[in-house]
C-alpha cells in the first residue's frame, strides 16, 4: 500500500446484494451526484459496497432517475445493510463522511 | 398522502422534551437505569440521530422486509435445498441459531430500557423502533430453525440453548447480560449499538451472509441481512450518545465502555463466526477468511469512524487484539471440536489437505501451530484410537469470557489471580482489566468450572456435566464428517 492509498478513507453504503435494482441505482446515481470522486464498488455476494474517499453523496432526485420511478430516500432502508463513515440523512440527500 | 415535507413536521414530532417541576430528574432517570456520567439534563436534548425515520415510514418498510424473508422461507419449503447443504455450513447455522435468536429479545429488553430511560425525546424515539427490531429478529430467528426441525433435532436448540448452562451459553449470556440485559441505558448506547452493532455484529450477519450466497444457503443469507439492514438504523443510537459525553467532558469514560465491550464482544465473535468462516463453511465458497473480514469491518470501517469521533485505539490494541487475530479462534476451534460432545452441533474439524493449504496461506505459521496439533488427532483417528480424540476433564475457563483457556503452547499460559479471597482465572491481560475494571458486576458470577468445584454438578464428571449443560445424546455434537476429512478415514469411523 502506498502513502496515497493508506490516506484514502472509503466511506458510503453496503447494500444487501440480493436487492440488484437498488445496487445498480446506488453505483449510478452515486456516479452522477459525486461527479469529481472515483465510486469505487467492492461485489462480495451477500453485500455490495459502493463508496469514495471521505465522501459519498446521494439524492433522491439521482436515485429516482436511476429507477425510473418515484422513491424516496427512506425507502433505500430495506438494502443498506451497513455503511461505512458517519451518516447526515436529510429529506432529498443523504451524505456519508469521514473528516480526519 | 400527507402533503407536507417530513423536514416540516419531523423536529416538532420528535422533540418531546421538558424540564421536569414536580419530580426530581433523578426520580425520573435513576443512575441504576440510566447512568447520566454526572451530565445534567438539556445537555442531552442536543441528541440528534444520523439516521432519520417516521413511525409510518418504519412500519412501511418492516412490513415489506418481513414480506421478503418469509416468503423465500416459504417457496424454499418446497425444495430441498437444506438436504443439499454442505455439513460443515449446516453446523455454522446451527451455531448460529443457538446464540443468537433468544439473545435478540434480550436486546430487545435493553432497546425498551433506552426508550423509557435514555435521556432525550430523538433518542427514545430511536430506541422505540430498535424495540420492535429485536423483537422482528427473536421471532424470524426462531420460526426459520423451527422450520428445519423436523430435518434435524440440533435445531431445538434455537429455543432452548439460552434456556440451558451449556458452557457456550453461559458465555454468550454472561456477554449479553454485561452489554444489554443489565446495563444502564447511556451504556447500552455505547457498548450496545455502538461497539457491538455498528462493530461486530456485521462480522457474523454479513460474512456470513456472503458465504452463505456461496454455499447457495439463499435463505439464511436473505434473513440475516434483512435482519442487519435494522441494525445498521439502530446502530445509529451510539453516535449521538458517544458525541455527547465527550462535547460534556467524558471521553474518558466513554473510551473506558468501549475498551470494555470491545473486548468481549471480540472473544465471542472470535468463537462463533472465526470457527464458522474459517472452518465450517465449505473452502469453495469462503469469500475471505475471519482475519480480512476482522481487518475491513473493524479494523477499517469502524475504527475510521470511531476515530473520527475523537476516540483513541483500545489501550491493549497493538500488545493483544492485533496478536490474537491470528490465533485464538484457531485454539477455540481444537477445543471445540475435542469437546464436541458439549455443543449442540457438529464441529467440523476442516482440516482436509486443501484446507490446510489454505490455513496456511491465510495464516502463516499455521501448520507449524496447529497442524501439529492436528496431526496427533489424525493419527488417531487413523489408527482407530477414537477415545484418544474425546476429553477425560474439563477445561480451565476464563472469569471474563467463559471460553475454555487455551493452552500454554498455542496461546499463553492461564493468569491465576484472586479478589477478596476469591480464587479466578483469566486466559489474558485485558480479559483480567476488564473484571477487575468493574468486580461488583461480575464477582458473584459463577464459572462453568467455579460451579463444578462447588459441587453443583453431579456426578462429578464429563456425564454429569452434560446433564447439567442440558445436553442430550440426539443433540450432543460429534464429528460432522464422521471424520471423513481424515485419510482411511472409513477404517477408523468402525
Ligand atoms: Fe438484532
Ligand atoms: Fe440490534
Amino acid at each position: 500500500m502506498n502513502a496515497t492509498a493508506a490516506a484514502i478513507k472509503l466511506v458510503g453504503p453496503v447494500i444487501r446484494g440480493v436487492d440488484e435494482d437498488i445496487i445498480e441505482a446506488v453505483i449510478t446515481a452515486g456516479e452522477t451526484d459525486n461527479p469529481d470522486l472515483e465510486i469505487v464498488v467492492e461485489d462480495r455476494g451477500g453485500y455490495v459496497r459502493v463508496q469514495a474517499d471521505k465522501n459519498f453523496r446521494l439524492t433522491q432526485k439521482s436515485m429516482q432517475a436511476a429507477l425510473g420511478r418515484p422513491f424516496r430516500l427512506a425507502e433505500i432502508e430495506p438494502s443498506l445493510v451497513s455503511f461505512a463513515g458517519r451518516l447526515h440523512s436529510m429529506d432529498d440527500e443523504w451524505v456519508w463522511t469521514i473528516h480526519s | 398522502m400527507p402533503k407536507l415535507q417530513r423536514r416540516d413536521y419531523y423536529d416538532t414530532a420528535r422533540d418531546m422534551n421538558w424540564a421536569f417541576s414536580y419530580v426530581n430528574e433523578d426520580e425520573v432517570f435513576p443512575e441504576e437505569l440510566s447512568k447520566s456520567f454526572g451530565i445534567k439534563g438539556d445537555e442531552w436534548w442536543g441528541w440528534d440521530e444520523p439516521y432519520k425515520l417516521t413511525y409510518r415510514e418504519y412500519v412501511h418498510n418492516q412490513a415489506g422486509k418481513d414480506d421478503g424473508i418469509y416468503s423465500i422461507r416459504s417457496t424454499i419449503a418446497r425444495s430441498n435445498l437444506y438436504d443439499n447443504l454442505d455439513v460443515g455450513w449446516k453446523s455454522a447455522i446451527k451455531a448460529h441459531y443457538g446464540a443468537i435468536p433468544v439473545p435478540e429479545y434480550f436486546a430487545s429488553i435493553g432497546e425498551a430500557r433506552m426508550a423509557r430511560f435514555g435521556r432525550a425525546a430523538a433518542w427514545r424515539n430511536m430506541a422505540t423502533f430498535g424495540t420492535l427490531d429485536e423483537c422482528r429478529h427473536g421471532q424470524a430467528q426462531i420460526y426459520f430453525p423451527y422450520c428445519l426441525l423436523g430435518k434435524d433435532p440440533q435445531f431445538d436448540w434455537a429455543h432452548k440453548a439460552m434456556h440451558t448452562n451449556e458452557w457456550g451459553v453461559i458465555a454468550a449470556r454472561s456477554l449479553f447480560d454485561d452489554m444489554f440485559t443489565a446495563n444502564d441505558a447511556v451504556s447500552t448506547a455505547i457498548q450496545l449499538t455502538f461497539t457491538f452493532e455498528t462493530g461486530f455484529t456485521n462480522l457474523q450477519f454479513l460474512g456470513m451472509a456472503s458465504d452463505a450466497l456461496h454455499v447457495g444457503d439463499i435463505e439464511f443469507g436473505a434473513l440475516i441481512s434483512s435482519i442487519q439492514t435494522d441494525e445498521a438504523r439502530h446502530s445509529q443510537q451510539g453516535e449521538p450518545t458517544l458525541r455527547i459525553m465527550i462535547q460534556n467532558g467524558k471521553k474518558a469514560e466513554a473510551q473506558k465502555l468501549v475498551d470494555q465491550m470491545f473486548w468481549r464482544s471480540w472473544k465471542l465473535f472470535a468463537l462463533l463466526t472465526g470457527i464458522s468462516m474459517d472452518y465450517y463453511t465449505p473452502l469453495e465458497s469462503r469469500t475471505m477468511s475471519f482475519k480480512e473480514f476482522m481487518q475491513d469491518w473493524i479494523c477499517r470501517q469502524f475504527m475510521d469512524q470511531f476515530k473520527d469521533l475523537g476516540m483513541d485505539l483500545p489501550w491493549y490494541w497493538e500488545k493483544h487484539f492485533l496478536p490474537e487475530l491470528d490465533w485464538v479462534h484457531h485454539a477455540y476451534h481444537l477445543g471445540v471440536w475435542f469437546w464436541r460432545p458439549t455443543v449442540w452441533w457438529n464441529p467440523d474439524a476442516g482440516v482436509s489437505a486443501a484446507e490446510r493449504d489454505w490455513l496456511e496461506q491465510k495464516y502463516p505459521g499455521w501448520n507449524a501451530r496447529f497442524g501439529k496439533l492436528w496431526d496427533v488427532i489424525a493419527d488417531n483417528v487413523r489408527a482407530g484410537r477414537i477415545g484418544k480424540t474425546y476429553p477425560a476433564t474439563l477445561p480451565i475457563v476464563c472469569n471474563c469470557c467463559h471460553i475454555p483457556i487455551c493452552s500454554p503452547s498455542v496461546g499463553q499460559a492461564p493468569r491465576i489471580t484472586s479478589h477478596n479471597g476469591r480464587k479466578l482465572s483469566f486466559c489474558c491481560e485485558v480479559c483480567e482489566w476488564v473484571w477487575k475494571s468493574q468486580p461488583e458486576r461480575y464477582d458473584t458470577h459463577l464459572s462453568v468450572v467455579d460451579r463444578f468445584l462447588a459441587g453443583q454438578i453431579q456426578p462429578p464428571n464429563l456425564e454429569g456435566a452434560l446433564q447439567y449443560m442440558g445436553i442430550t445424546p440426539e443433540v450432543a455434537g460429534n464429528d460432522a464428517e464422521g471424520y471423513a476429512w481424515n485419510r482411511m478415514a472409513s477404517l477408523a469411523a468402525e
